[in-house]
């Protein structure tokens, strides 16, 4: 039975693989049909946002609704740039440190924080994410306070032997790729720990926690590392965000950044792993489309929020699993005398 | 995620782009595109909406005459609006739509320092020659740093110098003031140079205070302020609810010293915000578009306000002050390439301003030659009503 | 004299408390009653506030009379939201969050689309300073520090002593228990959400005269409205006023000490560490 089980995970896990290989080889194209910097931007913005949905939705998984995940990712970039220009370390190196460095403001935040439940867990994370961008407030000094920080410096160029040497100046096509790589590679990360025994833990603590820690789960241990791990990559995607705007304001950290967030992961769909993803793109992309509409363009953003909360419960992503289960469940009536 | 489904997303997803990409500029012969950077939704529309408007004026003005005159040909212009949207992830993704979608060359806009500091990192490098309308005297907001950026107009630094000097001539009893700036990062900045500015008229800082963008209620910095027991009360920046509110409030605390502003606030809507009854011994860097001490131009702004939105207010000379400079700049360097433009222009000693004539100048107060500095209107509210006081002539070395 | 500023610095205390209380009156009720956390409270309270200014300036109508058909309208905007909007989600908390989140962006775009986004400010309801000793106390205010408080009071006695408001807190308890035992969970809901509507629109026109009005007035007043239900403690009216009276006497007192972000970052510190002592809040049900 269970060997039975194993197999078909592997090859349903093989063909996940398979497929999101050729999503990723699709975007690789992308750049070659057009080399404009806005719709580059525009791609990259996204994929920064992707990472940090996809590490909320993280946290999400533990039962934890954190309205401070902007906030974190401001933490890893101020850092980073931090780090790269007042110290002059490269960008390679400040980013996975910034990371850290929100990793650890996360993890010691977070062992009061993630005593709290519930809707006061989300509700304190809001003052948490508000504190947070008030103390870069006052640390003016350095962070350069409302007006925000500039000059930060871009990824250092890559000139390792034997590779061709390639340009973080100028165009935004090395940091394209950049991104869509370091936001596969992530992806990838979180998707292997939703599915380990850890990702497992979590799912127990956020269904029933009394049953978890009745069975040797260490709720708090769990919900703590749950936090840590989504303010790490947070901080990864704010740090990298930092290199590539090379401009860093308080009002991209905010309130309204950390709620935009949680609408992009509710939107695509929080019990799916592609829910952050789709629900990123959608309502990155489409606002830029809509753009021409100025006053208007908001009354689509929160259109397609209403039009996905009533015809489509489980988010974007869910229609998708919906429409499967359709497909599948034709299929087998199809089938006479076979037990569904 | 299975087979059909994802298959049917990536559909999904490729329509997307495709739709994207779809919104490809055509271009237009002999058509000079100007960028239009303003918050029409979001933080700062509450103003910049109404800017956005006065520059759609500038834009008609322009094209009436057939256009701007480059190498004896008429060019007309286009004026490109892109939303803000308050932030400044939204500035950096209109202004790379404007320069690299849109492929404009020159863009107006642009008030508050965080967007104009985030657009810049976007414009500079493009070479794309902005047209500030304001400025908190932050070095990365504008300054060497910025060889593509002009600004315009009169802003905090020259208007704070014309209320000081009006300030003397009216209230000479005043001996101290105490400044009021919100805490933008601007503090330690326009501390400094209020400072200097003081003492060059002769009256000393009582004290600085500053609050946080975040207030709702300015009662209690008011009371600060009055702690610190000041003759006159400055403004250094702020918006209308902000300045209104800090003005009503003060008088409501029984203040009857001169409170004044460096900022451009429109004075009928601070009369509306602080009441009536509280609206007296203030004047403020802005205009009473009623007097016929307005200059012909801005009688010419105002009838055209009138005839398309109904109205007239000082947004909308904010809006339409650039285009007239752009227009002259244009001409005078005969090209429509930006940085022919910008070396014809930080040559000019003079420009022809909305509000009279200019002087270029602002090297040495901001460290590059890019400022115009022209007559600062000062308006007054007394006894509940909006009062023209006079044009004063500043200029920022 | 630093004891007059101290005097005044009382006085603002309680009329800021005031302001934040009325404020985050209607949100409370939703947020207690129906565990629906309201955020287009921040945009219903702005549209009361839209409302109350047509009222008086467009129709040139009495002020009270005024602020009294806003809260009514309001009101049955409420129940409009909570038959389309809420009812069919009410054991979907994430669904409530993005529909809550899209009313205020649409609310605010379609006051930006018609009536424009200037900056404006309702007429005094009561014009005039009043001047007790050296402290100053203008009437709009002290209106809104007697009308804040009369709701408050009728509020708590609402739900403790009339059935309704039994029923109230028979729902906000246990929804399921209280259907079974016969009431009519319906019209609680729709009731509560109008009551809660109405009393955001309240507190939208009195402080469109007290401070200003603009699309964009409700969001960080949101965040008062929840720091002091948070600090209250779910499940407690009461507890509203002890939240609101510790968040207006940090907002009042700390800029006097200390200016700019760091009054937020402190304000704000305090009430995290009061919350990490207390999670459930000062007032609320232990978890």
């Amino acid at each position: 039975m269970t060997g039975e089980r194993r197999i078909k995970t592997k090859r349903g896990g093989r063909k996940k693989l398979f497929i999101s290989l050729g999503i990723v080889v699709l975007l690789c194209l992308v750049p070659l049909s057009t080399t404009s910097p806005y719709y580059l931007h525009t791609l990259i913005i996204t994929f920064i946002y992707v990472m940090a949905a996809a590490s909320l939705r993280t946290i999400l998984l533990s039962g934890q609704i954190s309205i401070a995940h902007a906030a974190f990712m401001g933490v890893g970039a101020y850092a980073s740039a931090i780090l790269a220009k007042e110290l002059g370390w490269t960008p390679w190196l400040t980013m996975p440190l910034g990371g850290l460095f929100s990793l650890v403001f996360g993890a010691v935040i977070g062992y009061p924080l993630t005593r709290v439940r519930a809707i006061y867990f989300s509700m304190v994370s809001l003052f948490v994410g508000l504190a947070i961008v008030a103390l870069l407030g006052v640390l003016q000094g350095i962070t350069g306070g409302d007006i925000g920080m500039i000059d930060i410096p871009p990824l250092s160029a890559i000139a390792v032997p034997g590779l061709p040497h390639i340009d973080f100046d100028g165009s935004k096509i090395p940091y394209y790729y950049f991104f869509l790589i370091l936001s596969f590679l992530i992806l990838l990360v979180l998707y292997r720990i939703e599915h380990s025994r850890i990702g497992t833990s979590w799912k127990a603590i956020a269904q029933a926690h009394m049953v978890a820690s009745a069975v040797g789960i260490n709720e708090s241990g769990m919900r703590i590392l749950a936090f840590s791990v989504g303010c790490f990559f947070a901080g990864l995607a704010g740090a990298g965000y930092a290199h590539y705007n090379m401009v860093l304001t308080r009002s991209s950290f905010g309130f309204l950044s950390s709620i935009n967030l949680l609408i992009y992961v509710l939107v695509g769909g929080s019990g799916s792993f592609a829910g952050p993803i789709i629900g990123t793109a959608v309502l990155v992309i489409v606002p830029e489309i809509v753009r021409s509409l100025q006053t208007f363009a908001p009354f689509v953003f929160g259109g397609i929020m209403l039009f996905v909360v009533f015809f489509m419960r489980q988010g974007i992503a869910g229609l998708f699993e919906q429409l499967q289960s359709k497909l599948t469940r034709s299929k087998k009536r199809e089938m006479p005398g076979r037990a569904p | 995620m299975k087979g059909k489904g994802l298959f049917l997303m990536l559909c999904g997803l490729c329509l997307i782009f495709l739709a994207f990409g779809r919104s490809a500029v055509v271009a237009e012969e002999n058509v000079l595109k100007i960028g239009g950077l303003y918050c029409l939704t979001g933080f700062g529309s509450g103003a910049e909406a109404y800017v956005a408007q006065g520059s759609k004026l500038g834009e008609e003005w322009i094209n009436e005459n057939g256009g701007v005159t480059i190498k004896g040909k008429k060019v007309p212009v286009k004026l490109i609006i892109e939303d803000m949207k308050g932030t400044a992830d939204g500035a950096v993704a209109a202004a790379t739509k404007l320069a690299y979608d849109h492929k404009v060359k020159f863009v107006i806009g642009t008030v508050v320092p965080f967007m104009v500091q985030a657009s810049g990192t976007v414009l500079e490098p493009a070479k794309v020659l902005r047209i500030l309308l304001y400025n908190c005297a932050m070095p990365n907001e504008y300054g060497p740093k910025t060889p593509y950026a002009f600004l315009c107009q009169d802003a905090t630094v020259e208007g704070m110098r014309a209320s000081l000097q009006y300030l003397k001539e009216r209230y000479p009893q005043v001996k101290t003031v105490t400044y009021i700036i919100p805490d933008d990062g601007s503090v330690p900045y326009l501390q400094k140079l209020f400072t200097a500015r003081a003492s060059e008229m002769g009256l000393k800082v009582a004290g600085v205070a500053k609050w946080a963008m975040t207030t709702e209620d300015y009662t209690p910095i008011i009371t600060q302020v009055l702690a610190t027991k000041p003759d006159s009360i400055a403004f250094a920046n702020g918006w209308p609810q902000a300045t209104g509110s800090m003005l009503r409030i003060t008088r409501e605390m029984g203040f009857k010293g001169p409170v004044f502003g460096g900022n451009y606030d429109d004075a009928y809507q601070i009369r509306e915000i602080a009441g009536k009854e509280n609206s007296t011994d203030f004047f403020i860097h802005n205009l009473d578009l009623d007097s016929p001490d307005m200059t012909p131009m801005i009688k010419e702004v105002t009838k055209r306000a009138k005839a398309k939105y109904g109205k007239t207010n000082g947004m909308y000379m904010m809006g339409f002050f650039p285009w007239y400079e752009l227009k002259q700049v244009l001409e005078a360097a005969n090209s429509t390439d930006p940085t022919v433009v910008k070396n014809t222009w930080e040559k000019m000693k003079t420009i022809d301003t909305l509000y009279g004539p200019g002087k270029m100048g602002g090297l040495k107060t901001y460290g590059i030659n890019h400022t115009v500095c022209h007559p600062c209107p000062i308006v007054s509210l007394t006894n509940g009503e909006v009062k023209w006081v006079k044009w004063v002539d500043v200029y920022s070395p | 004299m630093i004891s007059e500023a101290a005097v005044q610095t009382v006085a603002n205390v309680f009329m800021l408390s005031a302001i934040y209380i009325l404020v985050a009156l209607g949100f409370a009720l939703l947020m207690n009653v129906l565990g629906i956390l309201n955020f287009a409270h921040a945009a219903i309270y702005m549209a009361g506030g839209y409302i109350c200014y047509e009222l008086i300036v467009g129709a040139g109508m009495n002020p009270w009379v005024s602020l009294l058909i806003s809260a009514v309208a309001i009101g049955a905007l409420g129940l409009l939201i909570e038959r389309v909007l809420f009812r069919p989600f009410l054991k979907d908390m994430n669904s409530i969050v993005v529909i809550t989140l899209a009313l205020i962006i649409i609310l605010e775009a379609t006051v930006n689309v018609t009536v424009g986004s200037y900056i404006r400010r309702i007429p005094s309801f009561v014009p005039g300073v009043f001047r007790v000793g050296t402290v100053s106390l203008s009437g709009d205010r002290l209106a809104t520090f007697v009308i804040g408080s009369c709701l408050l009071a009728a509020a708590i006695l609402f739900i403790r002593k009339t059935k309704t408001g039994t029923q109230m807190l028979a729902v906000s308890q246990d929804f399921d228990a209280a259907a079974l035992q016969g009431i009519n969970t319906r019209r609680i809901f729709a009731l509560t959400t109008a009551i809660g509507c109405a009393l955001a629109a309240v507190a939208g026109s009195l402080m469109g005269a007290v401070l200003s009005l603009s699309p964009l007035m409700g969001d960080y007043m949101l965040v008062k409205a929840i720091e002091i239900v948070i600090l209250a403690g779910i499940g407690s009216i009461g507890g509203v006023l002890i939240g609101g009276l510790i968040l207006g006497l940090l907002d009042a007192s700390l800029p006097l000490f200390i200016g700019g972000s760091a009054t937020d970052l402190i304000g704000l510190s305090i009430v995290i560490i009061l919350l990490l002592f207390r999670p459930q809040g000062l007032f609320g049900h232990e978890a």
